[in-house]
């Protein structure tokens, strides 16, 4: 089973990167923008085209492996998510992309720059695109890794390797000048990748009896089913179950004979081979909650510590992080006026909501094919693991196939986007300029997570994808609102909020990755702290801009009417 | 304009050199400050340099801008503040189902998405009225 799958997934490899590699040769025959600076973006790109673009750098692997994965753990409290992630995409719309665009900036930076006057803030922007852009490359990094282990069996760092390469050679070499055919075409290969499968399995679940994950009980073996755990994992039992072991479990080796494990905590070593029975209640690790079905398909049902204040802090987290993502601004530059930018925007959501009626879809179906994920912790690996069981041989391979290029497409797409993002920011504070600098600001923008990746736990993409939209909602999306739509905003108050709210999250994010787990309030607070700090950054922001009033830039009222007169009355 | 009237008779004295009158405005519009290709509008220089009537006119495109822009957002946060708060306050309504999904599924995975769609879709069409109806007082000024 994992030879087909190992062929199917290096296939999807190639011809992800054929494909890429095509329409990017294709697209600099034609000469889109012929004038060579590596960052130029191609202009007068059709709406629905960038739109596609768009799409596809923000559906990443923690779109397309993660949320199906959290659908599966957590079940209808991860239904939010997407709808977070759309409706910024409504705000963005609403309040950023046209004045953005008319603003004529190129980065997030060149923006508050040319708006405040101040290479200092222009420094502590590029500080936060950096930290977003990073926090957002962990998880390609991740589910990469999680993909090709799952698929291939090879240690997870061959995943981060292929990710580095690709970006390294996509981005140097193309640059920014045919990337948007690429990530346009890379939208619809995720599409086709996630829908064909699920249309598939979905007639097999039905086929197959059609059972119920939303019951009253806790997931169990719908078969005999044979678990290798990778790495090391305290797992918690629901009930008594008698499984055969091969290897260590709590501390004692066992060589294929029967054991019982009670109800409560166990452990399990690394590369032990359990073999679960029929109807056996599934263990799940220790880190994710054991739900019965009926308490998984509602939201908010399980009466847990600040649940409420949970889903609110990552809904305006995501809603306001989408609102200010680096590389997702830079790509309305293609858009040739502040217009097209605008209803290039506003095709968005209708694109994203294709996207997202699968994710939970598969979350479903692993609860009731894949519940030994929840005991491994992979559920990364949900959407990957589905087809093998649901149609083990030559067309589960081929779904199999058909998925693993659509998540191919997702790490490679979103890492050249932020990766083009990061090393437009710093190449612009180096002093050597011009291609070299863009260069080493690749090379900056892959090297840091790739030495952090190692040490980060196992989290799952969305999580550490939600950190990087925190970071952002709290620092950029407050300067871009407030400089695009509010005069009196001075450099030393956009200073003052950056510093505050971007310290505030990317501390938060770092004490969650790396300190000890946290709990009640100071817990919640630190996993979610969008809804405390972006009231507090926005009004740092505000407050400072007011206290200092002479510094209003003197050319801030012709700024605004910049922003905002269409560029056909005041031609520029 | 500036040549001689033709129509002057011989022995007259000299009339008063006709003067035509143009506003600096129209002159400005006729020819254009950037050639006869590129529309040029009366209040444009006035927009572009920031003079106070240049600013006023900005300040309103700004603030029917802003307003537009409050809807939609409002809109926005309206709908996400009411949706966790119906579901955990009426567990009846998450217990529900509607062809055998939960409802709460159907709600959340199908029936939001497209009011992010519609409102899309309603707030660049807002906007660019505004554009417009800015163009054409513009035009008219």
């Amino acid at each position: 089973m994992i030879v087909q799958a190992a062929a199917a997934a290096l296939t999807a490899l190639v011809a992800v990167l054929g494909l890429v590699t095509a329409v990017g040769v294709h697209g600099r025959r034609r000469g889109v923008a012929a004038t060579g600076d590596l960052q130029a973006a191609s202009r007068g790109v059709a709406p629905l085209w960038n739109a596609s673009a768009i799409s596809s750098e923000y559906i990443s692997a923690a779109a397309f492996l993660g949320t199906a994965g959290l659908v599966l753990a957590y079940g209808a409290d991860m239904l939010w998510l997407p709808i977070g992630a759309t409706a910024g995409h409504v705000l963005l719309v609403a309040f950023v992309t046209a004045p953005l665009r008319r603003s004529g900036a190129y980065t997030v930076s060149d923006f508050a720059e040319w708006r405040l006057g101040s290479p200092r803030v222009r420094r502590l922007v590029s500080l936060c695109v950096c930290f977003i852009g990073w926090f957002y490359l962990l998880p390609q990094f991740e589910g990469a890794g999680v993909t090709l282990r799952v698929l291939t069996g090879a240690p997870v760092w061959a995943g981060w390797a292929v990710v580095v390469g690709v970006s390294l050679a996509l981005v140097l070499s193309g640059g920014m000048r045919s990337i948007t055919a690429v990530q346009a075409v890379q939208f619809w290969v995720k599409l086709v990748a996630v829908a064909v499968p699920a249309v598939a399995l979905l007639a097999l679940w039905h086929l197959d009896g059609g059972a119920d994950p939303t019951g009253d009980r806790v997931p169990r073996f719908g078969r005999p089913t044979a678990v290798t755990v990778q790495t090391a994992v305290t797992v918690r039992v629901p009930a008594p179950i008698a499984v055969a072991a091969h290897g260590t479990v709590d501390g004692v080796r066992h060589t294929g004979e029967r054991i019982a494990l009670p109800a409560g905590r166990h452990t399990v070593a690394a590369g032990a081979r359990l073999l679960f029975p029929k109807g056996a209640v599934v263990p799940h690790v220790d880190r994710l909650p054991v739900r019965t079905g009926s308490t998984w398909a509602v939201p908010n049902a399980h009466g847990e510590e600040h649940g409420l204040y949970a889903t609110y802090s990552a809904l305006l987290g995501v809603l306001l992080g989408t609102v200010g993502l680096p590389h997702i601004l830079m790509r309305f530059y293609s858009n040739p006026c502040g217009r097209a930018a605008r209803r290039t925007a506003a095709m968005v959501p209708a694109l994203l909501t294709l996207f997202y009626v699968f994710p939970a879809l598969y979350g479903t179906l692993g609860r009731v094919y894949t519940p030994e994920l929840l005991m491994t912790g992979d559920t990364d690996a949900t959407i990957l693991t589905l087809p093998q069981r649901l149609a083990p041989g030559a067309g589960g391979a081929l779904l199999t196939g058909l998925i693993a290029s659509g998540a191919f497409a997702a790490f490679v797409s979103t890492s050249c986007g932020v990766v083009v993002a990061i090393a437009g920011t710093v190449s612009r504070a180096l002093p050597c300029g011009g291609a070299a600098a863009f260069r080493a600001g690749v090379v900056v923008a892959l090297a840091v997570p790739f030495a952090v990746v190692g040490r980060v736990g196992p989290q799952g993409a969305t999580g550490l994808v939600t950190l990087a939209l925190t970071v952002s909602a709290c620092s950029l999306c407050p300067l871009l609102l407030l400089g695009i739509w509010w005069r009196r905003l001075t450099p030393a108050g956009a200073a003052a909020g950056l510093v505050t709210g971007g310290g505030l999250a990317v501390g938060a994010g770092v004490a969650c990755l790396y300190g000890a787990p946290w709990h009640g309030w100071p817990g919640a607070l630190l996993a979610q702290p969008a809804l405390v700090v972006v009231p507090l950054a926005t009004a740092v922001m505000a407050g400072v801009s007011l206290l200092t009033p002479r510094s209003v830039p003197r050319r801030a009222a012709r700024a605004m009417a910049r922003l905002h007169l269409p560029e056909e009355i005041v031609p520029r | 304009m500036s040549e001689a009237p033709p129509d002057r008779r011989p022995g007259e004295a000299p009339a008063p050199r006709r003067v035509q009158v143009t506003s600096p405005r129209t002159e400005r519009a006729r020819t254009g400050p950037r050639g006869a290709s590129a529309p040029a509008w009366s209040i444009a220089r006035d927009l572009d340099e920031q003079t106070e009537l240049g600013a006023v006119y900005a300040r309103t495109l700004i603030r029917a801008q802003l307003r537009a822009a409050l809807l939609t957002g409002a809109v926005v946060l309206l709908v996400l503040a009411a949706l966790p708060l119906l579901l955990t306050g009426e567990p009846g309504l998450g217990r529900q189902r509607l062809c055998g999904v939960p409802l709460p599924w159907l709600l959340l995975a199908l029936a939001v998405q497209p009011v992010w769609i519609a409102a899309a879709a309603g707030h660049v069409r807002r906007a660019e009225r505004i554009e417009d109806d800015f163009a054409r007082l513009v035009d008219r000024s």
